[in-house]
């Protein structure tokens, strides 16, 4: 039984995929791969960087492993990719909306008016929305760079 | 790389263009058009030809009170302060009030009872001089702010809002209206170096109780001798002018629904009365016989600078007819402020048709002159005071604006209302759109068998 999370590519390949990008040049040589992944043998990390060359997302040169053209596949999709760095979108626009309540709430309105607060409540109910998205989020990140945390530690 | 930039300068632009909608109200200034009566309040400036009115509108729901005078950026603007309130008192008395600066005056007080005597029978009074102020070369409007006061349990809303008369120009007029001339056949020419009025409106919000404050300030009085087309020199005895008293006339007017007199506690009698004598009065009432609806206090000392010294100052009412020149004072029968305020009361919705405000000073109640006995043309602070008890709620609403706001235009506020309501919900929606693609783009295991 195996995952898959974008059309045909298995969890592992989105894994090595996810990889790529953090890394610093976003590319890799298939034993820096396995190591990180924790596959059994080269070959495995191999396997998974030619799935991935087949669907156009990486090119291989001289034994190392590109990434073309950062693509927003699957769960990717709920992330900036800024650099190397995965963030969370809600978080962002939680800050955003957050700021825009702040100003509304304590210098334009006045909460303690029912019309005021009513007005308020569409802006509250998002910002509670999008901190909870934006910890799923958090929580996704976590899953598909896990085996970097494991890693490190 | 790139398409990230482009979406955070896109979301970025968006943000700015919302941002700016939203809060480009901040900037713009008070409303130039015309007075928004659904504001909380708000202080503007009414486009006159050749006069701008300035004006300070607040409503509390309980009191209504319009402050209005004469600014100007290309002649000096006539002097005149006026401030009328409207608000409901018990059954249903429907109570509109107006106080109008009329002019200073300079006394005798021959008999030392620090006010001015006159005998409407024999003529005789205590009065020497008047200027009927002129214009001033500057005036300062000091826009009303707002501000929530927490004392002893009790919530107090409180605004601000004033204006200042720069170097007040007037010609010297004697008892008679005639004008006053020097030694040199000179006319005397008088120049009040600033006059500021500021006025703070407290609202307890427990009992709905408005307490006004009014504080005046007069600067040094300087007296020249005018020469036509050459200019002005400081009057070489002038000391004379400075041993009398000074007074300033403010003018009474009422409109009510009922009948309702104005009271001397201190002498127990009406001020309502076309022959009144000039009644000495610390404190003055609008009742209706039970009930007291207003009550003015006026503060028995004031207070001389440099020396910061306290002397009594004395109110006296006196009946309109007391006046220096009815001549002179054509001015304060019909002018563009009194139109002003009066259209603004007239054509509210609060303000029934059958009592329609009139300002002019022939329709006055009474006058009242504040006398400062100890002068020496000197600087004078002074702070009256006006009680006013409203039992019952105006039906005009207001949308209430957090202290520290600008005032804005009532359309611009329902603006950012209706842009609040609207960037919520587009952002709730986008949140719960959100929230679906984040389960749908979750890393979740399949029993799909794929082949690698």
């Amino acid at each position: 039984m195996r995952s898959v999370v974008y059309e045909d590519l298995s969890e592992n390949a989105f894994k090595t995929y996810v990889y790529l990008i953090t890394r610093r040049d976003h590319c890799a040589g298939p034993r820096e791969v396995q190591r990180a992944l924790g596959f059994s043998s080269p070959s495995s990390a191999l396997f998974h960087l030619n799935k991935l060359v087949e669907r156009g997302l990486v090119r291989e040169e001289r034994g190392i492993y590109y990434i073309n053209d950062i693509k927003k596949i699957g769960p990717l999709r709920n992330f900036f990719i800024i650099r190397n760095k995965l963030i969370p979108k809600d978080l962002i626009y939680f800050l955003i909306i957050f700021e825009f309540t702040i100003f509304d709430t304590f210098v334009l309105l006045n909460p303690d008016e029912i019309i005021e607060f009513l007005a308020l409540f569409p802006l509250f109910a998002a910002m509670v929305l999008f901190l909870i998205n934006g910890f799923h989020e958090l929580l996704l990140r976590r899953k598909i760079t896990k085996f970097f945390v494991m890693k490190k530690k | 790389m790139r398409k990230c930039l482009k979406r955070i300068i896109s979301c970025l632009l968006v943000i700015i263009t919302l941002g700016s909608l939203v809060f480009s109200g901040i900037f713009l200034e008070p409303n130039v058009l015309a007075i928004n009566k659904g504001a909380e309040y708000e202080s503007g400036i009414i486009e006159g030809d050749p006069l701008d009115i300035w004006y300070t509108w607040i409503n509390t729901r309980w009191i209504q009170l319009l402050y209005a005078s004469y600014v100007s950026d290309i002649y000096p603007p006539p002097f005149l302060s006026i401030m009328a309130q409207h608000f409901l008192g018990d059954n249903n008395t429907e109570i509109f009030f107006a106080m109008n600066f009329i002019g200073i005056e300079f006394f005798d007080d021959e008999n030392n009872n620090s006010y001015f005597d006159m005998d409407p029978t024999s003529g005789a009074s205590e009065l020497r001089y008047f200027i009927f102020p002129n214009a001033s070369f500057s005036v300062v409007p000091i826009n009303v702010t707002k501000s929530i006061l927490e004392y002893n349990n009790k919530t107090i809303a409180v605004y601000r809002w004033g204006f200042s008369f720069n170097s007040v120009q007037g010609c010297l007029m004697d008892n008679n209206g005639q004008l006053v001339y020097s030694e040199n056949d000179e006319i005397i020419d008088v120049i009040v170096e600033y006059l500021i009025f500021e006025y703070e409106l407290r609202v307890y919000q427990d009992t709905y109780l408005c307490e006004i404050k009014q504080s005046i300030e007069i600067g040094n009085i300087t007296f020249y001798e005018y020469i036509p087309g050459v200019g002005r020199y400081p009057l070489s005895n002038s000391s004379s002018f400075y041993n009398l008293g000074l007074s300033l006339i403010f003018a009474i007017t009422l409109a009510s629904n009922m009948n309702l007199t104005f009271m001397s506690t201190t002498e127990n009698r009406t001020l309502r009365d076309p022959n009144l004598t000039p009644t000495p009065v610390q404190n003055i009432t609008l009742n209706n016989g039970t009930h007291t609806f207003l009550e003015m206090g006026f503060n028995e000392n004031y207070t001389i600078f440099p020396e910061n010294q306290s002397y009594r100052a004395n109110v006296v009412a006196y009946s309109k007819d007391s006046l220096p020149s009815a001549t002179v004072l054509q001015f304060y029968t019909k002018n563009d402020v009194y139109d002003f305020i009066g259209s603004v009361f007239k054509d509210s919705v609060v303000f029934p048709s059958e009592v329609t405000p009139d300002l002019s000073y022939n329709r006055s109640t009474f006058i009242y002159r504040i006398m400062y006995p100890m002068w020496q043309g000197r600087k004078i602070s002074h702070d009256p005071k006006i009680l006013v008890y409203p039992s019952a709620k105006l039906l005009s609403e207001y949308v209430s604006i957090p202290p520290g706001v600008a005032p804005m235009s009532y359309l611009f506020y329902h603006s950012i209302i209706f842009l609040t309501i609207f960037v919520g919900v587009i952002f709730f929606l986008i949140a719960v759109i959100r929230a679906k693609n984040i389960k749908r783009n979750e890393l979740s295991p399949s029993t799909e068998n794929i082949s690698n």
